[in-house]
Formats: structure tokens, sequence, C-alpha cells
């Protein structure tokens, strides 16, 4: 154990004591532990296996800024534990090991992979036989990385995800953080710190008596209203002051009037053989386990340093009984060479200069760099300051400001560029991509140099930390090696998160958006298989013959529920007129009380919907569109008169109005038992659209034909619909009514040869190809839209054409299936069904127009043979339409 | 409102023929299989009560779509009183909502304005108790009132209204928005409520 004896301005409460597991072995805490410390404290120094070569890591930065101790923490793997609080009950595991973390049977990549693995390998000495490649992935998948997820592991935990506002973010909870954050909540703002340490305090949590000044501001910041959130992360700065923040299991978007970024700065590595090796650790690592968790990190220490932290962390590890056997201090002493020297991984001694001094801890500490990635990823600029040789913001954006250390203000200049002269390998720039000196050279020999280039070829500052440990040494590393300035080089761009956060957390809680018909119960309660169609859940079908479900409609009554089509109310003295100007045929002339079917054209001439018009007033009209255009057609209206500016309103009634077609020879019957109005032939002529009442409720009836018999489209409020719908089936029941679905309504359309828009077409389909050149009218006043294109088709003459067909063989090709003439794709089937009705293979084809004859014949490709197929013009089904005119 | 847009309503079903026609509204199913009371009231069915709403004390989703609504073009004067909220969607259209008793009422109000009955357009779910800001920030980042946005990744509408809020969205829509009300309620100790446990009695 390593637990000092109780000190003043300790974290942890030791009347508290916390019990966790690490690898199954129950071990002890106390409250105000992080896992981290409390694993440190019990005498675990391995904290995780590096990426590539497996070698062991231990605690380094105790900031959250490294991966070092990522480990799998109650299931959930890569947890910074450092930061973390430690938890009653907590099941901690190391991760990407081989055996286990003290000896893991992966580290021979250390010893033998390191020609096999340089930058890019997995082009160069994995890549042939290239038929091995998947061989190799796997082998890699599993050699290599962080810790698993399981493949077959569903969402445990819950998260949401929660809208805020507030005057002022404060992101960083450091002393200038934690001062900005009270001066404006006692100018009365609303404000809001985020830090993601375990406790905010920042740099002062390090510091003995900077542990108590955090305290005091904490306690102020507390009583001045500030809400201080932490551990929570910062995941980027986004337009409009949106600073969204992971905090556990809740994602807080923020959006602020004001972002004041305080994220001080990021303790750097020296880079020197070694520098990776299990006690080498950054100065305020040290200070905090020494200050924060009354921990002795070692017995014996050597510092190196470029500036005063080291110095500090110096005092007070021999403060705490700690031997300081050297200290280096490169401003005083030049650049010795610097090697650290292990056993088993872990620090045992170091070479300073050829001379070896021994030591169970090396404190390392180069210039401290601003934290500067948030306000990069804001729009500031970044620019080299070669007095301190770091990077700092500068140009912040209007809305966002900068306190503290993350400005630049470091204190003073240390060694600008401390990469050490070294022989020998292994001086690591990129921890968590194993990434060392030799390798950024070799990229750059291979001609990787630019930095974009090179962090893509080498990984370095994409692993966990970002490029918070690594970045600015390995600029360093460029400079030396191609001699252009830091500033020339630059840094890579910044992009959130700003620290890695899950995948669960940005997903939120799981919602789906489905849009329901309110007759949606009565379907499932009715076996109706349900399916989508666009954002809707519509029935498929109520059984397992389609077929059957189909021929009912012709031999007896079917109901089906249409409520998803589009149904737009136009009115207004300019009605007619505003649809003659967007149809191409004519509305103006339509009688009340009648229907007459429409297909809507874009400007460029091409189908873009299509549905029925009814004409329920003088200055109204009905009009419907399909199920998945509705919200297009309307803004297609909108958007229209909005430069025309004609007196007419529109209103999208699509969810308010519920729809169903009531089909098939007792269709008249049925309705007669459930409304007092006219239903004859007579009173009711096909095509009339008539205002009923059915089972006490108002209804616009239309009597329309899509699927091939007696039908009438009843249209009510979307509330009754069940109540309708129970009346009919409960007053008709001896007619014999069946619901029936979308695919047996597709093969009963198809043999009547009815086109559904965007699948018997496409964007470049037109009136004429589509064959519904009887839609054109072009007497009329205005241009309507779509017409000049329309007319250049017909004046360029037809090339294609929409045909129905029938497969004599009996062969069904699928839909998409190629048109084969003269061995040549030459079109496309668009629907195809069997019909039992008519017992054979129907459907609808875009081919050559030359061969668009009645009778003709063409080939589709069916399980790559060409199949015959016969041209049939009209409907398959009832030709002369005596059924649904009956 | 025209004759010729009367199948647009829900009030104008009536008895008749033997029919006694009841709206329902799309939030109705999950209600009954949360074991909810009904009554007829207006002529829709309305879940009064709900098992356990007593102790969704920190907050309660309500369904209250059975309110009649009015959609008027141009909005024109304002229709205010006891028991009828005026939501001003924008100059040129406003909504009205109303106890369905004080339909035609507030119908006669309308004077020359261009009305749709749009009851069964929208469903309404009301969000009350000491939670109700929470959960409304967990649904959607409308933070001032009334205002339209996306809300549960659909578009919608939120009103204050009785010490809570009530969210407007399209009937289609309303078992979905419904659905995530409950499930933001559930995590703050919140649940589903009859209308009769809405503070200040049912709407």
């Amino acid at each position: 154990m390593t637990r000092l004896a109780p000190r003043a301005g300790e974290r942890i409460d030791r009347s508290q004591p916390v019990s966790f597991t690490f690898h199954g072995k129950t071990l002890q805490g106390f409250a105000g532990d992080t896992i981290g410390s409390a694993l440190y404290a019990s005498g675990q120094r391995v904290f995780s296996r590096s990426f590539k070569y497996h070698r062991p890591r231990g605690l380094a930065c105790c900031s959250g800024h490294c991966a070092n101790c990522q480990m799998t923490v109650d299931g959930i793997p890569s947890v910074r534990v450092c930061t973390t609080p430690l938890r009653e009950g907590a099941v901690v595991k190391g991760q990407n090991y081989v055996g286990s973390l003290e000896h893991d049977l992966m580290q021979m990549t250390d010893k033998l992979g390191g020609p096999f693995t340089p930058p890019g390998f997995y082009y160069k000495t994995f890549i042939r036989p290239r038929k091995l490649w998947p061989l190799y992935e796997k082998f890699l998948r599993g050699a290599a990385g962080l810790g698993p997820l399981d493949p077959n592991g569903s969402r445990r935990e819950r998260v949401d995800v929660e809208n805020r506002h507030v005057d002022v973010a404060v992101i960083g909870g450091g002393q200038a953080g934690l001062e900005a954050a009270i001066a404006a909540a006692q100018g009365g703002e609303s404000v809001v710190v985020v830090d993601e340490g375990y406790d905010v305090g920042g740099a002062l949590l390090a510091d003995r008596d900077g542990i108590g000044t955090a305290a005091e501001l904490r306690q102020r910041a507390v009583q001045a209203g500030v809400e201080l959130l932490a551990p929570a992360i910062a995941i980027g700065l986004f337009e409009q002051g949106l600073v969204p923040v992971a905090y556990g299991n809740l994602l807080l978007k923020y959006r602020a009037h004001r972002v004041v970024v305080a994220s001080g700065i990021v303790e750097q590595p020296l880079v020197f053989p070694g520098n990776d090796l299990v006690g080498v650790m950054l100065p305020d690592a040290a200070r905090r386990l020494v200050n924060g968790f009354s921990i002795k990190p070692a017995e014996r220490a050597v510092v190196l340093t470029v500036d005063d932290r080291g110095l500090q962390a110096a005092a007070d590890l021999e403060a705490v009984g700690v031997e300081i056997a050297r200290v280096v201090d490169f401003r005083e002493v030049g650049s010795p060479a610097i090697e650290a020297q292990g056993k088993g991984g872990k620090v045992a001694q170091i070479s300073i200069g050829g001379r070896h001094v021994k030591a169970d801890l090396v404190v390392m500490s180069g210039s401290p760099q601003p934290n500067y990635k948030l306000l990069a990823q804001a729009g500031a600029r970044v620019e080299y300051d070669e007095g301190r040789g770091v990077f700092v913001p500068t140009d912040l954006p209007a809305h966002v400001e900068a306190v503290g250390a993350v400005t630049g203000d470091v204190g003073e200049p240390a060694v600008p560029s401390p990469i050490l002269d070294h022989r020998g390998d292994k001086c690591f720039v990129c921890f968590c991509e194993d990434q060392t000196t030799k390798d950024l050279k070799y990229a750059i020999a291979e001609g990787f140099d630019s930095i974009e280039l090179s962090k893509r070829y080498t990984t370095v500052t994409m692993g966990p930390c970002q490029g918070r440990l690594c970045h600015t040494n390995s600029i360093r590393v460029y400079a030396k090696t191609t001699g252009i300035d830091e500033n020339t080089i630059g840094t890579t761009t910044a992009r959130p998160p700003s620290t890695p956060i899950s995948m669960g957390l940005l997903a939120g809680p799981p919602q789906e958006p489905r849009k329901r018909t309110s007759l949606h119960h009565r379907h499932k309660d009715m076996g109706g298989t349900m399916m989508w169609t666009g954002a809707w859940r519509r029935p498929h079908s109520y059984g397992p013959d389609v077929g059957a479900e189909a021929k009912h409609v012709h031999h007896a009554l079917g109901l089906i529920d249409v409520s998803t089509l589009g149904k737009i109310l136009v009115t207004g003295p300019d009605a007619g007129a505003f649809l003659d100007r967007v149809y191409p045929n004519r509305f103006s002339d339509l009688k009340v009380g009648r229907t007459r079917y429409g297909v809507l054209t874009g400007d460029a001439g091409r189908i873009m919907d299509d549905g029925v018009v009814a004409r329920v007033a003088d200055d109204t009209f009905y009009v419907s569109a399909t199920s998945t255009g509705a919200d297009g057609v309307y803004q297609w209206f909108t958007w229209w008169n909005a430069v025309w500016f004609m007196d007419v309103q529109f209103a999208n009634l699509t969810g308010a109005l519920a729809a169903v077609n009531v089909a098939g020879p007792n269709a008249r019957e049925a309705m007669q038992r459930v409304s007092d109005d006219d239903f004859s032939a007579d009173g009711f002529a096909y095509l009339d659209a008539r205002h009923v009442t059915v089972a006490g409720v108002p209804t616009l009836a239309l009597r329309i034909g899509f699927v091939g018999e007696l039908g009438y489209e009843l249209h009510f409020p979307s509330p009754l619909a069940e109540h309708v719908w129970d009346s009919i089936f409960e007053k008709a029941a001896d007619l014999d009514p069946k619901p029936f679905g979308l695919e047996p309504q597709r093969i009963l359309r198809l043999e009547k040869g009815h086109v559904i828009v965007s699948q018997d077409t496409d964007s470049e389909s037109n009136l004429h190809e589509a064959a519904m050149p009887w839609l054109v009218k072009n007497d009329k006043d205005f241009e309507w839209i779509g017409k000049w294109a329309t007319q250049q088709v017909a004046d360029r003459g037809l090339k294609w054409m929409l045909v129905g067909f029938e497969s004599p063989s009996g062969a069904i090709p699928v839909e998409g299936g190629q048109v084969v003439v003269d061995g040549k794709s030459a079109g496309r089937v668009t629907s195809v069904r069997r019909s039992a009705e008519l017992g054979k293979v129907i459907g609808l084809a875009i081919i050559p127009n030359e061969l668009a004859v009645d009778g003709g014949r063409f080939d589709v490709q069916v399980n790559g043979r060409p199949a015959p197929m016969t041209v049939h013009l009209g409907p398959f089904y009832d030709p002369a339409g005596e059924k649904v005119k009956s | 409102m025209s004759d010729g847009l009367a199948f647009l309503s829900v009030d104008a079903a009536a008895d008749r023929g033997g029919f006694h026609p009841v709206a329902v509204s799309a939030i109705d199913r999950a209600q009954r299989d949360l074991g909810a009371t009904f009554e007829e009231r207006g002529g829709w069915a309305v879940a009064v009560s709900i098992p356990g709403e007593e102790e969704h004390t920190a907050v309660g989703i309500a369904d209250v779509s059975h309110l009649t609504k009015l959609e008027l073009r141009p909005a024109g004067e304002p229709i205010e009183g006891e028991g009828i909220s005026w939501y001003p969607i924008s100059p040129r259209r406003a909504l009205v909502l109303c106890t369905p008793a004080l339909g035609d009422s507030v119908r006669a109000r309308v004077g020359e304005r261009f009305s749709l009955d749009v009851t069964g357009a929208y469903s309404v779910i009301a969000i009350v108790g000491p939670e109700a800001e929470t959960v409304l920030r967990r649904m959607t980042h409308i933070h001032h009132f009334p205002s339209g946005g996306e809300i549960a990744h659909v578009q919608g509408h939120v009103l204050q209204r009785g010490g809570g809020y009530w969210v407007i969205c399209a009937q289609e829509l309303g078992h979905y928005v419904w659905e995530v009300a409950v499930d933001r309620a559930s995590a703050l100790g919140g649940g589903p409520i009859g209308v009769d446990a809405l503070p200040g009695g049912p709407a």
C-alpha cells in the first residue's frame, strides 16, 4: 500500500470506505477517490496495454488527457479511470491484452512486430495475397485496439438529451474559469461551468494549497448560483452558442449567449527513449496523487523539466518522503542524452548523459500547451509562439471568450523545443497510437510531409487523446526533420468531439417517428401485417394468400384504409384557375360534385405526383395526392402561389381526414346499410363526389375505381374512423366484407393498368411516354407548369413507352428487370404480379416506343435468360370499365 | 365554415339511424392498454383516469386531443375567454382551442374569417407538474411560448397552459409523441394521468 497518513486538504474521506473489484479481486478505496487513484493506492501500476505494441502503460497525466488509464468499468470499455469517481461495487477490468494485464502474450508485437508494423503497414505488409486480407483483418482487429464492445449487446443504459439555455457557459472549472463564472453570476447572468475533471478546480487540485483555494472558489460559485458540472465533457463549440455537454448519461445541449473557454493547458511529455514506461508521468499526475489522494507514488524519483512545473512536482514528492535522485532542468543544462530503461515495462533507471540513475518514478515536464482545441473548432486561429514554444489561439469568434492559461499565458518561456537528442528506439510521440519519432521520420521520407497527410498516414493525434499530448511534439519533430518552422507547418483541423464520448449518448434515446392512420389498431386486430410506406405504417395484407385477398374484392366486398393519401384543400375565387396552371389538364370546368384524375408535372415536364381532384363547392377543390407526395404537393402549391399571388388558400388535411375505399360487387349494398343517402347507379354516378352521412358521420364520398370494381372512397374526420369502419363491417356482415391491404391493392390496380407514380414512373417520365397524352390540354390561357418541356417530348418524337405486358410462359421477372432487345438493354419492368383472378402474370414496363403495339413482343431477363413477354395495351381486367361504372 | 366542408368537423357527427358516433383520439389505444377509465364527453371517448396516476406527482402526461380546434385565416382579433386558448401561429393564421362545449360559441365569434375545423387534425398532449419543464426540455429545444418547431424529431407547437404545457402535433404522430412524453416523464418519476387529474380540472 502506498497510501499516506491523513493529510490536510486531501480529497478522500477516510470515514467512507468504498469497495470495488478489479479482475474479480475486491479492493477498497475511499469516497473522493477516483478509480485510478484507488487502484494506484492498492499497488496497481500497469493500467493498460498500448494500442499496437501492447506495451504496459501506467498513470501518466491523472487529468483525463491521455489514454494510459483506459479500462473497462461495469462493462463499458475505454473509461478513463483517472478522472472517474470511485463508486461502490464498480467492476473494473483491463482491456486489450491476451493473458493478463501484467503478462500480455501480445507483447511479442513489441519485440518482433516492429519491422512488420511501420506506418501504413496495412498497405504494405498485409496486402498480399489479397485473398488473405479477411484473415489478416480478423487477426489485426483482434490484436490491436482498445476496449471491445459486445457485438450482440443491446442498449443497457438509459440516455436522455436535454435542451438548456443559459447566459454564460464556462468551459473549464479551474481558477480562471471559476472566477469568470462567479463574476458573471454576480452580474445577474445565469451561468454553467463544465469541467472534464473529477471535480472543478483544474490545476488547483494538483497543488496542496490550491486544493483549498479550489474549495473556496467552488463554494463561492455555488452561492452565486453557478451550476457546476463535473465530470462533464464539452463536446464542441458550435454556431450560435451551442455547446453540447456529455454529463453521465445526459447529453445537455446548452445554448449560451456567451461562451467562456477556460480549458487551461495540457502538460506535454518529453520525447526520449523509454518515455512511455510505467512510472514515467507528468508533473500534475505526481502532484495529484500526493496532494489530492495522499498517495506516495514511488521511492526514488528523477525529474526532467523545461519549466517550474517539474520543480514543483519535485518539492511535493520530497515533502512526502520520495527521494529525489536527480533534477535535470533543461533551462540550465542543455540537452543531454536521456534514456529511461525498465524492467518488465516499468521504469528502473534513467540514463542521463551516459550516467545511470536508479529510479522508480520519472517526472517529465515539457512546455505546457494551451488546450486550444475548442477555440479552434469555434473558428479561432492558432499561431506558434516561438518564445514559449507552444501554439496559442488568436482571433476569437464574436461570442467566444478565453480566459486563463488557454490564452497562452503559460508563464515564463520554456525551452522551446524539448525534443531531446537521442539514439535508439521507442521515443514515443503519440502514446495512443504507438507512434515514435522514427515512425514520423519514416513517413516524412515516404513523402507524407504535410501535417494533415502525416496525420492520416501515421494516425498521430487520431487516438483517444486527440492530440492533447502528441500534436505539438509531432509538429516539433516535423520542424526538426524538415527544417520548416512550426508556424509554417501549422496544426491539423480541430473537430468535435474534443474528447471521445459514447455513440449511445450521441444517438440519444431510441425513438422512431412513425405515422399511423386512425385505423392502425383495427388492422392489427384483424391480423394485418404492417409495413413501411414512407413514414407511414400500413397493412401489407391480412393473411398469407394475397391473391385470394385480391380476388375477394372482385367477388364480394373489400375495404382498404387509404387514409395516408394526401388531401389538400384548394379554396378561393382563383382556385380553379390555379389548378389549371399547375396541372396539365383542366379543372376550372369541372362541375361541382364531380371528380377528375390529374397528374402533376414539374418545370421540366416530368411526372411528380397524381391524384383525383373533386370539386366540392364553386370555389373549393379537394385534391388528393400520393401518400408519400402529400407534403411535396402542398409545398409545390404554396411555392407557386408565392410567385403568382392568386386569391386562393391551401390547407393540408392529410392527417385530419381518414379515408376508406369500399369496393366490390356488394359495395353499393354495403353503403346503403350505413347511409340514408342515395348510392344508386343513377343517384351516385361514376366519378361523382357527394356529401353524404355514413353511420351518422358527415362524409365526402367519391365514386372512383382504382381497384377496378364498383367502389366508394369515403373521407371523414380521423377520430371517427374506427366508428365508420366498425359500422360498415357490422351492418354489412352478411355481404362478406374483408379488409385488403397494399399488396392485394397493387394486384388489383395492375389488372386495370393503373400507374403508381414513383413505381411505374421515375424522374425522367413524362406524360407522353407514360401513355397519358390525353391529359395534356394545351389550349389553356396560361402556360401550365411543364408545358414547354412536355411539348418538347412530343416534338422530338417518342422514344419510350410505358405499356402493359403479359408473360406467356408464366415466368415472373423482377421489378426493375431488364428489357432486352437485340441483346441490348432497352428498358425495364416497373411493376409485375401474378393475378389470381386472371390466372396470368401481368405487368407494366418501359420499352422502346416502336415495340409498343398490342401483341408486340420483347424479352425480359429472368434468372439470367431472356423470357418472352407480350405487349398488352389497356386494362387487363374489365377493359370496358363496366364494373367500375355499374 | 361553409357547408361544403362539414365533412371536416368531428362535431358534426350525430346520432342517426341507430348509429352513435364516438370520436377516439390517436392515443386512445395506448391509454386503454394502461387500463384507463373512459367517459364519453362532447362526443369523444376521453380517458378520465389512469391507474397509478396518483403516483405521478412529479409530472403528469394527459391526452387532451378532444379539444375543439379551429384554424382561422387571417388570424384577426383574438378570440379569448375562459376555457378558450388563442394561439397565433402567424399573422395570417391562428389556432383556437376550446372545450367541445364551447365549440359553437367560438364558431359564432369567427365572423368573416375563413375557418377550418381541424379538431381531427391534431393531437394535444398536456404536460403538468414540477418536472414538466424538464420533460419538455428533453423533448424539444423550444423555450419561448407559444411557439412551433421540432418536438421529438417531428413538427409541432407548444403552448403554456394550465400550469404546464400543451404539445400540439399531427394526430398521425400523436401516439408517438405520447410515447416520448411518457418515456421522458418516467425517468423523472412521472407518467400518464387522466384528464380529471389535471390541475384546474379537466380541459
